[in-house]
C-alpha cells in the first residue's frame, strides 16, 4: 500500500523495499510515547481530576464564588489558547484579542435576549460575527509584521470598543444588563473540549505544519509553496471565531457586559497568558490561563498589595523562563523527553529501524567525514563517474 | 514542420530587472530543454541571485517573460511558482530552523495534499492516509539525502553540509520539474563538494530534474555543467562548454582571473 504513492525514488529499485518498510517503522515513531508507567500517572490523574469536577459540578457542590473562578479558567482557557494559535503558532504578533471577545459577547448576548436563538447556536453566530470581522480585518492588516501589526490590532480593539459604546442596541457605556444566565460548567467544559480537540488536530496536521512554517520563514514556505496569506488569515479568523465564543460563555456567565470589561486590560491579560503559557504550546496556555485565573483571587490575602504581588510573580516567572512556562513544547512531550529545549531525536533505537543504518555503517576505507555526513555509499560512485567522463 | 516541438521546459526573454536607477539584471535570456544542468556563473553582485528571484516569482521583473513549459509565469507569486514545478534552495540556507527535520520536508510535500481542513480536524480516513504517506514520502527524501537518521532532530541542530542538503531534500518534496541551486557548495569543504556532486548526479538521474545552478566552485561547475552562463554586471558576457568558457578572454577578465586557466 505504502508503494503506490512513494516519489519516483522508489520506482528505480535501489533499496526500495528496505526504505519503504523503515519509513513505514519510523512514521509510528513520529509521536513520542511516554513510558507507560507515567502515561497510566498522568492519564489517571486527568480523568481523576475531570471526573471530580464534574460530579461535585453536577451535585452542585461547588460554592457560586469557585464555580465561578473555574468557569473563568475555562473562558480563559479558550481566549488564551486561541490567541496562540496566531501568535504562537502562526507567528502573528496580534494583540486586541479582547475586541473579538466583545464582539461575540454582544451578539450572543443580543440574540439570546431579543430574538430568542438557542444558547448554542447564539454562541456560535458569536463567533461567526467575530470571526468574519476578524477576516475582513486580516486580509489588510496581516500584511504588517512585528510591531506594525501589534499596534494595528491594539488600535483595532479599540475602535470595536468604541463602536459598541457608540452603538444604540447594545446600551453604550451603560452596558447590557438582563442577559440570560445560560452559562454553566458544562457549557464551558464542552466549549473548552471543542477548542482544544479543533486546535490540536489543526496543529498537527498539514495544514498546521504550513502555520509553522510561515511562522519559521515566510520566505522559504513561499518558496515551498505555501500560501502564506491563506494560512496567516486562516488562523487570523480560526482564532477571533473562538474569541467571539469565549465572548459568548463569558456574556451568559456575568449576566452583564459593558464595553469597558473589553478593553487594552483584558486583551494585555490574555497576551500574558499566551506569553507566560510558552508561544506554540497550547498545553502552556492551558496551565498559564488556569494558574493566572486563580492567582489574583488566591492574592486576596494581600489586600492592596495584590497587584504588585501579582506583577512581581509575572516578572519572576520571565526571568526564569523567557519562552515562557512551557516554551514550545506540549506537556506529554516534556514528561517524555525531560528536557524541553534540546530535543535529543529518536535515538540510535528509535530510529528508521530495519533501514541499513546509514552514517554508522558506511564502509571502513571511506574518509572520516563522508562516513560522519551519513551519506549513502551508493552516491560515492556516481559522483567519481561524473569526474572522469 | 508538420510536428509542432514541445515548448522548452524553460524560456526566459530579455528579462530585465531595475531597482531605481540600478540594473541589477539587463537583457537576460536563457532556454532549458528538459534534463539540462546549466550553471550560472558571475562575480558577487552580478545579478545571479536575482536571476533566480525573478524566476521564483519573488521579484517581478522589470521587462521580459519567463516561460515555463509555454506559459507565462511573470506576476505569479512564489507559492504558485513552486506550485507550478520550480523548486529552490537558498544562498543563505532558509531552513526551518526550530522544526523538526522531517516537518521540513513534509512541510514542502504540503502542496500536493488534498484533504481539507475540516478532514483534518475531524481525523478523517483521507487524512490519515495522506498523513502516512507525506511521513513515508519524507523519509524516503531523507533517505536519499542520508538525514534519515537525522528525521526528528530540529534542522538548526544539524551542521552545515547536512542543512545544505536538508534543504535540496526539502526542494524535492515539491516535486519539481526545476530545481534552482543557488551555491548549494558554498563553505564547504572538498570532500563535501565531492558528496554534493554526487548527490546533484543522483537526484537528475532519478527525478528526471532540470537544474539551473549558481555556484563559485569552478572545480563543480566545471565537472557537472555542459553548458556555463556567465553574468556580470546583469548583463550575460558569456555562454558555452566548460573549454569555451575557461578560454573566453572576456570571461578570464571579468571573473575568474589568472588562476583558473590551469
Amino acid at each position: 500500500m505504502e508503494g503506490e504513492n512513494l516519489p519516483p525514488a522508489s520506482s528505480s529499485g535501489v533499496s526500495s523495499a528496505s526504505t519503504a518498510s523503515s519509513a513505514v517503522n519510523a512514521s509510528r515513531n513520529i509521536r513520542p510515547r511516554l513510558t507507560p508507567g507515567w502515561r497510566f500517572g498522568v492519564y489517571f490523574i486527568a480523568f481523576a481530576g475531570l471526573l471530580w469536577l464534574n460530579v461535585w459540578a453536577y451535585l452542585g457542590r461547588f460554592d457560586y464564588y469557585v464555580l465561578g473562578i473555574i468557569m473563568m479558567m475555562g473562558i480563559n482557557t479558550i481566549l488564551a489558547t486561541s490567541l496562540n494559535l496566531i501568535n504562537g503558532f502562526a507567528g502573528q504578533f496580534a494583540i486586541g484579542h479582547a475586541g473579538f471577545m466583545a464582539i461575540g459577547a454582544y451578539t450572543a448576548a443580543l440574540l439570546t435576549m431579543h430574538a430568542r436563538v438557542s444558547f448554542a447556536l447564539a454562541l456560535v453566530l458569536g463567533g461567526l460575527a467575530a470571526g468574519a470581522v476578524g477576516l475582513f480585518i486580516g486580509i489588510p492588516t496581516l500584511r504588517l509584521r512585528g510591531d506594525y501589526l501589534a499596534i494595528a490590532t491594539l488600535g483595532l480593539g479599540e475602535i470595536i470598543r468604541v463602536i459598541i459604546v457608540n452603538l444604540p442596541i447594545t446600551g453604550g457605556a451603560f452596558g447590557l444588563s438582563g442577559i440570560l444566565p445560560y452559562t454553566t460548567f458544562f457549557w464551558v467544559e464542552g466549549a473548552v473540549i471543542l477548542t482544544l480537540v479543533v486546535l490540536s488536530n489543526f496543529i498537527r496536521s498539514s495544514h498546521g505544519r504550513a502555520l509553522l512554517a510561515v511562522r519559521e520563514d515566510e520566505f522559504a514556505a513561499e518558496a515551498v509553496g505555501v500560501p502564506t496569506t491563506y494560512y496567516k488569515v486562516l488562523a487570523f479568523v480560526m482564532g477571533s471565531f473562538f474569541a467571539g465564543v469565549a465572548g459568548g460563555l463569558f456574556a451568559h456567565y456575568l449576566l452583564f457586559i459593558d464595553p469597558s470589561q473589553f478593553g487594552i486590560i483584558r486583551s494585555i491579560d490574555i497576551l500574558i497568558m499566551v506569553v507566560l503559557g510558552g508561544l506554540g504550546s497550547l498545553s502552556g496556555s492551558v496551565v498559564a490561563a488556569i494558574v493566572l485565573t486563580a492567582l489574583p483571587e488566591y492574592l486576596r490575602g494581600f489586600a492592596e498589595y495584590r497587584m504588585v504581588a501579582y506583577s512581581a510573580l509575572l516578572i519572576l516567572i520571565m526571568l526564569v523562563r523567557p519562552a515562557g512556562l512551557f516554551g514550545r513544547v506540549e506537556i506529554w512531550e516534556l514528561l517524555n523527553r525531560g528536557r524541553p529545549c534540546s530535543r535529543p531525536g529518536a535515538g540510535p533505537g528509535a530510529g528508521p529501524g530495519p533501514g541499513p543504518g546509514p552514517g554508522s555503517t558506511g564502509p571502513g576505507p571511506e574518509p572520516r567525514t563522508k562516513a560522519e555526513s551519513g551519506m549513502k555509499p551508493g552516491l560515492e560512485p556516481a559522483g567519481r563517474q561524473e569526474v572522469t567522463g | 514542420m508538420a510536428v509542432q516541438p514541445e515548448p522548452p521546459l524553460l524560456e526566459v526573454e530579455s528579462l530585465t530587472m531595475a531597482f531605481g536607477g540600478l540594473v541589477a539584471v539587463s537583457q537576460f535570456n536563457l532556454r532549458l530543454e528538459r534534463g539540462e544542468l546549466v550553471a550560472l556563473i558571475g562575480p558577487n553582485g552580478a545579478g545571479k541571485t536575482t536571476v533566480f528571484n525573478c524566476l521564483t516569482g519573488v521579484y517581478t521583473p522589470t521587462a521580459g517573460s519567463i516561460r515555463l513549459r509555454g506559459r507565462n509565469i511573470v506576476g505569479w507569486p512564489p507559492h504558485r511558482v513552486a506550485r507550478a514545478g520550480v523548486a529552490r534552495t537558498f544562498q543563505n540556507i532558509r531552513l526551518f530552523r526550530d522544526l523538526e527535520v522531517l516537518d521540513n520536508v513534509r512541510i514542502a510535500a504540503h502542496l500536493r495534499q488534498q484533504a481539507t481542513l475540516a478532514e483534518a480536524i475531524l481525523r478523517l480516513p483521507r487524512f490519515r492516509r495522506e498523513e502516512r504517506r507525506l511521513a513515508a514520502e519524507a523519509y524516503e527524501l531523507l533517505e536519499l539525502v542520508g538525514l534519515s537518521h537525522r528525521a526528528h532532530q530540529l534542522a538548526k541542530t544539524l551542521p552545515y553540509g547536512e542543512q545544505r542538503r536538508l534543504e535540496i531534500a526539502r526542494a524535492l518534496a515539491t516535486h519539481p520539474v526545476l530545481l534552482l541551486l543557488d551555491e548549494p557548495a558554498a563553505g564547504m569543504n572538498p570532500q563535501e563538494t565531492d558528496t554534493l556532486t554526487g548527490l546533484i548526479d543522483l537526484i537528475r538521474d532519478r527525478f528526471g530534474l532540470t537544474i539551473l545552478l549558481i555556484e563559485h566552485d569552478m572545480r563543480l561547475v566545471m565537472r557537472i555543467a555542459p553548458r556555463i552562463l556567465v553574468l556580470d554586471y546583469g548583463q550575460t558576457i558569456a555562454e558555452g562548454s566548460p573549454e569555451q568558457i575557461r578560454t573566453d578572454p572576456r570571461v578570464i577578465q571579468a571573473y575568474l582571473g589568472e588562476e583558473a586557466v590551469g
